[in-house]
């Protein structure tokens, strides 16, 4: 079984240089440096960017609830009992498997 | 006629695990269970059996002592794997208790009624059978599907019981799995590999409400695939937005909040958001905060009435955008 995220995040290897402010819509159009021959040193640091971003965001992320989060069941209990009712394709599901 | 035999506990070695592992690797990533009903099913008891009565079991909180009326300690739940005339299933039960009582209506059609109740209508055990399931949601129009790679994340890999779910959390933001969920739900299609699944979207499921479903599902899986349409490995920047919309459409196809016009507001409003392209996918950015705006835009879509505050719901859909951009910073690639 593998461990948390965390040990698997190897230490980004990208070289970064934050040009200035952060990002603007506006300035998206500057420093595009890559060299779109090297396909493969590009997913390289795509794939690092992705590492030191999910680093970056790890606190932050952690002060989301989980109820906000993916995979929650967002209904509550019923409070007080209920009667215990099959929908009839249940019934007949369960039925058709000899009950 | 035959009497019934009694359910047999199947205790699994480590070496059947590693085997249903194996063989689990060796499927397509998507495989629907009528493939082979049998494997799936053993499949989906054993997702359910590793959550029961851990910090990721979505269906404690349903189980109720009939007694005492309080929910039974999740602690006090326990799982087995069953066999029962050829059919793979699992059983739950409560150390504190054998009259159970499930406080949310669906939830009894996914328990087997005879096998699992007491003579009083109470519940000793909740049997779990997932062929008998894929049949009843077959019924509905929708069929149960294996995911090979959640389930690696999951059942066979990167689930630990003592952890809480933000970990495969991330794994599908980075993942952009709101895009395969998408695509499974206007398919037609359900996982049934967990707790989550069986209870959030299994239980309780409705042929009459899947129809728009998968119409929205359809709408959302385009979008966010032209969106990325350019784009390899997004960064994670550009990932939010939809990892956001997968939140959304996930509660959407929940039956308590099916055809929510809350949450198909927000989806809508996100997806104008993408269209836009307000950040763009092919763009090398860093993120260095998770947007605080997050949490409202799911809140907003979970609130009666946000539909008819359509200014609301853009503003914060923007400010969540406008704060992904702020906290990203773009790579100088060098050399």
């Amino acid at each position: 079984m593998s461990k948390t995220k965390k040990s698997t995040w190897a230490t980004s290897t990208i070289q970064l240089a934050l040009i200035g402010a952060p990002v603007a819509a506006s300035m998206t159009a500057q420093a595009q440096t890559f060299a779109p021959q090297n396909h493969t040193s590009d997913l390289k640091q795509q794939h690092g960017a992705h590492l030191a971003s999910l680093k970056s965001i790890e606190s932050s992320w952690l002060e989301v609830p989980v109820s906000c989060k993916a995979k929650g069941f967002n209904a509550d209990p019923k409070k007080r009992s209920i009667r215990p009712t099959l929908s009839q394709i249940a019934k007949n599901a369960y039925q058709s498997y000899g009950v | 006629m035959e009497s019934k035999k009694s359910p047999i506990i199947i205790q699994l070695s480590p070496q059947d695990i590693l085997n249903l592992r194996r063989r689990f690797e060796k499927l397509s990533e998507i495989t629907s269970f009528n493939q082979d009903i049998d494997f799936s099913a053993k499949i989906a008891s054993y997702g359910i059996f590793r959550e029961v009565g851990t910090v990721n079991d979505e269906l404690a909180r349903f189980i109720f002592d009939a007694d005492t009326g309080l929910p039974v300690p999740r602690t006090s739940l326990v799982a087995n794997l069953i066999t029962w005339n050829n059919l793979s299933g699992v059983c739950i039960t409560s150390s504190k208790t054998q009259r159970l009582e499930l406080r949310t209506p669906a939830f009894y059609d996914v328990v087997h009624p005879t096998l699992s109740a007491n003579a009083d209508g109470t519940l000793h055990s909740l049997y779990i059978f997932p062929e008998i399931i894929q049949h009843i949601t077959a019924q509905h129009g929708v069929n149960l599907v294996l995911v090979k790679s959640w389930g690696l994340n999951s059942m066979f890999g990167g689930f630990d019981p003592k952890k809480e779910y933000y970990q495969t959390n991330f794994w599908e933001l980075e993942n952009n799995d709101s895009l395969k969920f998408a695509d499974l739900i206007r398919r037609g299609q359900l996982t049934l590999m967990g707790t989550h699944d069986l209870i959030a979207h299994v239980a309780g499921v409705q042929k009459e409400a899947w129809l728009p479903l998968k119409q929205k599902a359809d709408d959302v899986y385009k979008t966010i695939t032209e969106y990325f349409k350019t784009c390899q490995k997004p960064s994670i920047s550009a990932l939010v937005l939809p990892y956001t919309i997968g939140v959304i459409l996930d509660d959407l196809a929940q039956p308590p909040t099916y055809n929510s016009k809350g949450h198909i507001a927000v989806i809508d409003a996100l997806l104008k958001k993408l269209k836009h392209l307000a950040i763009k996918p092919q763009d090398p950015l860093i993120l260095t905060e998770f947007p605080k705006s997050f949490q409202k835009i799911i809140e907003m879509s979970r609130t009666k009435g946000i539909e008819n505050k359509t200014q609301d719901i853009e503003f914060a859909v923007h400010t969540m955008a406008q704060q992904i951009l702020e906290k990203s910073f773009v790579i100088n690639k060098s050399g």
